[in-house]
């Protein structure tokens, strides 16, 4: 049997004024199971607290209902007083007779009769409640941080100085990102290396990052706190506690011919490699599609001169499953490939290149030695034409959305171009300048008055090679209103930013959204931008929108300190408001499976002592279960229930409404 | 309609955006209509189609439905489901007898105070020009068959 | 009566073959329309079909010979595969007609048996196609109906119905409703209502009064009209087994029209279909909601 306490607030006036409370109060002492019930100035009080929690213990209350204000107000006081006085927090209920009712109502009679059902509503569901207990999941407070950019290297770093152990998993052999492929950074024109080198060093040395690079993320299980992720690592063929790194084998490969990634085919590289000179690991990896030995058991020459006896022919992929108990997603960006800009060569012209094969030529480290050579014929170019917006905001043949770091490293480009060749004209084709970042209007104004970078506001509608090699650039200049034709020795195209190849398939695996074009969503766009729909799963960088630097790495302390705060407690404490399934009653049509927002209902197995599967049927997840109640609803048998809002209490509160 | 003909509004909301919005138009004081009776749910994800036919056949004039605008459901998607849900029931309910006088959805979210008392104050004047509907409800309780309605078998499409 | 000599011998090779355990089909019955033979030890056949055709329960291949398919096989056998005593029997083989065959493909997308737990002995009208796996199955029932398939007098009625005042259409439904004896005729011919409990069933919160009265009469059409939103293929078992002849099938086209027109949504085409409730599409109409 329930013995419930009401206990009516006036809140001062600003219910009793409306309200009739001690009438509320005395219409509740007959509601069936309430045993107390009283009114009182203020129930918030020190005052009003104690007599609900003198009232739990000497009438030995099963159920408490306090109508006052919004439960979004003061539920937390009233269950954490509750629970001091030995009731569970979760039988106490409050009734909304301020905001919903004294508040909007002026009349007392009106307003009164609403109170006293508000109360009753309340009274129907505190008799059927449970007492439950917050979930509690253990939390391993390691994190994994998935990408080796800036972004995940950031973030990497920043839970490390937290204390925290952080698995770094890299797709590529080295660490850094494409920020490692940067010649100078906006607006400040920072050496990129320079500045990304010692962090990259930093994780690699620092005692609570492990490295995983030439890995993939292959499976998730579990759920916030208790993740256990697998990891393929894949073959290197190169045992990384043998290898100093040396240099003897990449010095002797004969593969000398296999255009480099990295220098987005400007330069070359050989069969065994490391992507860049300064690479972490600088240990090199075999690329097993290019190796004569691999492929046809001929050379072997790299294990020949090793004097450590670090090549290794015979290595395989290998899985390896890590304990984690957050993760940060950081896979970054890639370039949307100009190729189906037929207008714009389609690809095909040698000398119409995208903005990392610019980056490349003006780099110290790259292929030219930072002199900007064209790359048909390596002579230096005296005209360069740079068209923005190439594949962004072009929802016909492109993509819809605005690439936001285009506008500002063009004007790098022309600005560096211009240092680096005098006597050369750089042309800048865009639809809008949109510079908004600290110092970036400024930094845009300076490649076009300091150095002499021309903007022509206005599509560029074809580009083509003529008969002598140099490029023919047509355009509209719609400030003038006339169309132009410039001739160019190359042409860099900005080309859109959009995600990895393979950021869908990761986001499956964490149960994390993303939008048409592949970009992750987070929980909320404005207030839990690094947050995922996915419980402990958290997002830094251009994997989520395209982002320059500076963006990307707050972003990652962003996701840090998200990461860090889930670590600060040993374990997880979660509502309890929980979907439940009654195993004996579920006919697995599987509708709650297919509904759940969160994966969190599964597929579960029956199965008597001998191991034989008897039956199948639905399971929630608490560790991911929200608590949404949308499998309840669509369980045509009723027979997955949510604690706190279960069928039986909401059934009492209309059944409830019925008799009043 | 209970006494003085004030009309009785079920109203189903979510916790996150509707529920927030009254409490807006609480802080806010705007005064709207007292006749609706507000059932608290997690998410509009929540609410089972029988939700509505027991409030209905408890004699309520109007049932309101109302959670978080698409796409800010707390749960991400759990409006969504709903939705597509209300979209054949509330079709199968205007085809038997409760029309959308009777039943009314909305989206209102912890900002929209201002939407939520005047929701409530056009729902209740529809009701009331619409009239009691104890005498046309299909689905509200009557303890024995009207005599009218006891007719034997007899076959049609 | 077609011999289908066919059927016959693909039945029972599957069974000599040990590829099924059980052919569920129809044999002739020579009572005519009269009550059901109720096969020994098996459940009390939902409905029986009109003609003289009753259900057959064959388990062993020299009793093959007994089957047979033509116009007058018209219950749907998919209903039986609710029963426990017949699924323990799996795999099995089903004589499928394309009402059949639906509900089949239907049952499959709600993981209602496993793969290769089942068989169907297809037919398309009245021509036998052979033996099919429920993907064969699918890709016949699409070839057959490229288009929904409505009763037009069933669209007159609900046109007819949609131009009434709503209050007219509630007297009109509640007559209608106040004749049922919930007797769940209608909800055992049904091969989607297999849930093992069903929620009128449920006494803890009873969601549908039990009582043969007007509001938990309403309360149940509503509700099992609505759980086959989606998902109901139209075959009227349902409408031929209320012996009241409550006019069900209204209720279930309209659903199914909706479902088409709102959802694009057809039941019983795709073994591999998420359910329609439990689904969702940004782009649902959003214009009911103030």
């Amino acid at each position: 049997m329930s013995r419930l306490g009401v206990f009516v607030c006036h809140c001062g006036e600003n219910i009793g004024r409306t309200v009739d409370c001690a009438a509320v109060a005395a219409a509740a002492a007959r509601f069936p199971g309430v045993v107390h019930s009283v009114d009182y100035k203020y129930m918030c009080s020190d005052p009003g607290q104690s007599m609900i929690k003198k009232a739990i213990a000497d009438l030995k209350l099963t159920g408490v209902v306090v109508a006052a204000c919004s439960p979004r107000m003061h539920e937390r006081t009233f269950r954490s007083a509750a629970a001091q006085a030995g009731l569970n927090p979760y039988l106490l209920e409050m009734a909304n007779v301020r905001e919903h009712c004294s508040w909007v109502h002026a009349d007392r009679a009106a307003a009164t009769a609403k109170a006293v059902e508000l109360v009753r509503l309340m009274v129907e569901k505190t008799r059927r409640d449970r007492a439950l207990r917050p979930v509690r999941v253990p939390v391993e407070p390691t994190a994994m941080v998935v990408g080796g950019g800036i972004a995940g290297i950031q973030a990497a770093l920043d839970i490390a100085a937290g204390g925290k152990k952080v698995v770094l998993v890299e797709s590529g052999p080295s660490i850094g990102g494409h920020m490692a492929r940067l010649s100078e950074t906006f607006p400040t024109l920072d050496c990129s290396q320079c500045i990304l080198t010692p962090r990259m060093v930093e994780a690699a040395s620092h005692p609570n990052i492990r490295l995983m690079t030439y890995a993939e993320v292959a499976a998730v299980e579990g759920f916030v706190g208790n993740f256990e992720v697998t990891v393929r690592r894949k073959a290197r063929f190169v045992d990384p506690d043998k290898c100093t790194g040396c240099g003897d084998c990449w010095n002797r490969c004969p593969q000398k011919r296999i255009p480099s990634e990295f220098d987005a085919g400007l330069g070359a590289r050989r069969a065994i490699y490391v992507p860049f000179p300064q690479a972490v690991p600088n240990k090199p990896v075999i690329d097993a599609e290019r190796c004569t030995m691999l492929k046809q058991g001929k050379c072997g020459l790299c294990a020949k001169v090793c004097p450590r006896g670090a090549v290794d022919f015979k290595d395989r992929d290998r899985l390896e499953k890590v304990k984690v108990g957050a993760v940060v997603l950081a896979t970054g960006f890639e370039l949307w490939d100009h190729a189906s800009y037929g207008e714009y060569g389609g690809g095909r012209l040698a000398d119409v290149i995208d903005g990392f094969a610019f980056e490349r030529l003006a780099s110290a480290s790259g292929p030219t030695g930072g002199a900007i050579k064209r790359p048909s014929d390596g002579a230096e170019p005296k005209t360069v034409v740079f068209i923005q917006c190439c594949g962004s905001r072009d929802e016909k043949k492109g993509l819809p959305y605005c690439s936001k770091i285009c506008c500002m490293y063009t004007a790098k480009h022309a600005m560096l171009y211009r240092h680096k060749v005098h006597d050369g004209e750089a042309t800048v084709f865009y639809m809008d300048i949109r510079a908004t970042g600290k110092g970036y209007e400024e930094f845009v104004r300076r490649a076009i008055d300091n150095d002499g970078a021309r903007y022509v506001r206005g599509r560029v509608s074809r580009v083509y090679r003529r008969q002598d090699g140099r490029l023919v650039v047509k355009g509209a200049d719609t400030l003038a209103g006339r169309p132009v034709t410039v001739l160019a020795d190359m042409v860099v195209l900005a080309d859109a930013v959009r995600p990895r190849r393979g950021s869908e398939r990761l986001a499956q695996l964490f149960g994390v959204g993303y939008d048409q074009h592949g970009f992750y969503s987070e929980a909320h766009p404005k207030l839990r931008p690094v947050e995922t729909a996915a419980a402990g799963v958290f997002l830094a960088g251009a994997c989520q929108a395209p982002k320059d630097i500076p963006d990307a790495v707050a972003q990652a302390s962003a996701a840090a300190a998200k990461t860090l705060g889930l670590f600060s407690q040993p374990q997880l404490e979660r509502e309890p408001v929980i979907a439940r399934v009654n195993r004996n009653l579920c006919s697995h049509c599987r509708s709650c499976v297919h509904t759940c927002p969160y994966g969190a209902v599964k597929d579960f197995e029956v199965k008597d002592r001998a191991g034989s599967v008897l039956k199948v049927v639905a399971e929630v997840n608490e560790g991911l279960c929200q608590g949404c109640g949308t499998c309840v609803a669509v369980c045509r048998s009723h027979c997955i229930d949510l604690d706190g809002f279960t069928d039986e209490q909401i059934h009492a509160q209309i059944a409830a409404l019925e008799a009043a | 309609m209970s006494q003085a003909g004030a009309p009785r509004i079920t109203a189903f909301v979510c916790n996150w955006c509707t529920y927030a919005g009254a409490d807006l138009a609480g802080t806010s004081r705007l005064q709207y209509a007292p006749e609706v009776r507000i059932v608290k749910l997690p998410c509009t994800g929540r609410i089972s189609p029988l939700f509505i036919l027991k409030a209905f056949e408890g004699g309520a004039d109007a049932v309101l439905v109302s959670g978080c605008h698409p796409g800010d459901c707390h749960y991400t998607s759990g409006n969504y489901h709903a939705r597509r849900r209300w979209g054949l029931l509330r079709k199968l309910l205007d085809l038997t007898g409760i029309d959308s006088r009777r039943l009314q959805f909305s989206w209102i979210s912890a900002a929209e105070g201002q939407k939520f008392a005047d929701l409530i104050n056009d729902l209740t004047a529809k009701v009331r020009e619409a009239g009691p509907f104890a005498g046309a409800n299909p689905a509200r309780k009557r303890l024995a068959p009207a005599p009218e309605e006891a007719q034997g078998p007899r076959r049609e499409s | 009566m077609s011999p289908t000599p066919s059927l016959r011998e693909d039945a029972a090779r599957l069974l000599r073959e040990g590829r099924v355990k059980l052919v569920i089909g129809y044999r002739a019955h020579a009572g005519g329309g009269q009550g059901p033979a109720v096969p020994e030890g098996a459940c009390r056949a939902p409905l029986a079909g009109g003609g003289g055709r009753r259900p057959a329960f064959i388990e062993e291949a020299h009793r093959a010979g007994e089957l047979v398919f033509d116009g007058a096989c018209s219950q749907n056998l998919a209903a039986y595969l609710k029963k426990p005593e017949v699924r323990a029997r799996m795999p099995l083989a089903i004589v499928a007609s394309e009402a059949v065959g639906r509900s089949l493909v239907s049952l499959a997308a709600e993981s209602q048996f496993a793969q290769g737990a089942l068989l169907a002995l297809a037919f398309r009208g009245e021509r036998y196609e052979g033996v099919k796996e429920v993907e064969e199955l699918a890709a016949l029932a699409r070839e057959a109906a490229p288009e929904p398939r409505r009763d037009p007098d069933i669209g007159r009625r609900l046109a007819e119905l949609a131009a009434w005042p709503a209050q007219r259409r509630a007297e009109w439904w509640s007559a209608r409703f106040s004749r049922c004896t919930r007797c769940y005729a209608c909800r055992a011919a049904c091969p989607g209502c297999y849930c093992q409990r069903c929620v009128t069933e449920r006494n803890v919160p009873q969601w549908v009064s039990t009582a043969a009265l007007g509001h938990g009469n309403y309360a149940w059409n509503m509700i099992r009209a609505f759980h086959q939103a989606g998902r109901c293929t139209l075959c009227g078992a349902c409408a031929s087994a209320c012996p009241q002849g409550l006019p069900l099938m209204l209720l279930n086209t309209f659903l199914a029209a909706q479902a088409a027109e709102q959802f694009d949504v057809e039941a019983g085409l795709d073994p591999a279909a998420k359910p329609l409730i439990g689904t969702w599409d940004p782009e649902d109409d959003n214009s009911f909601f103030t």
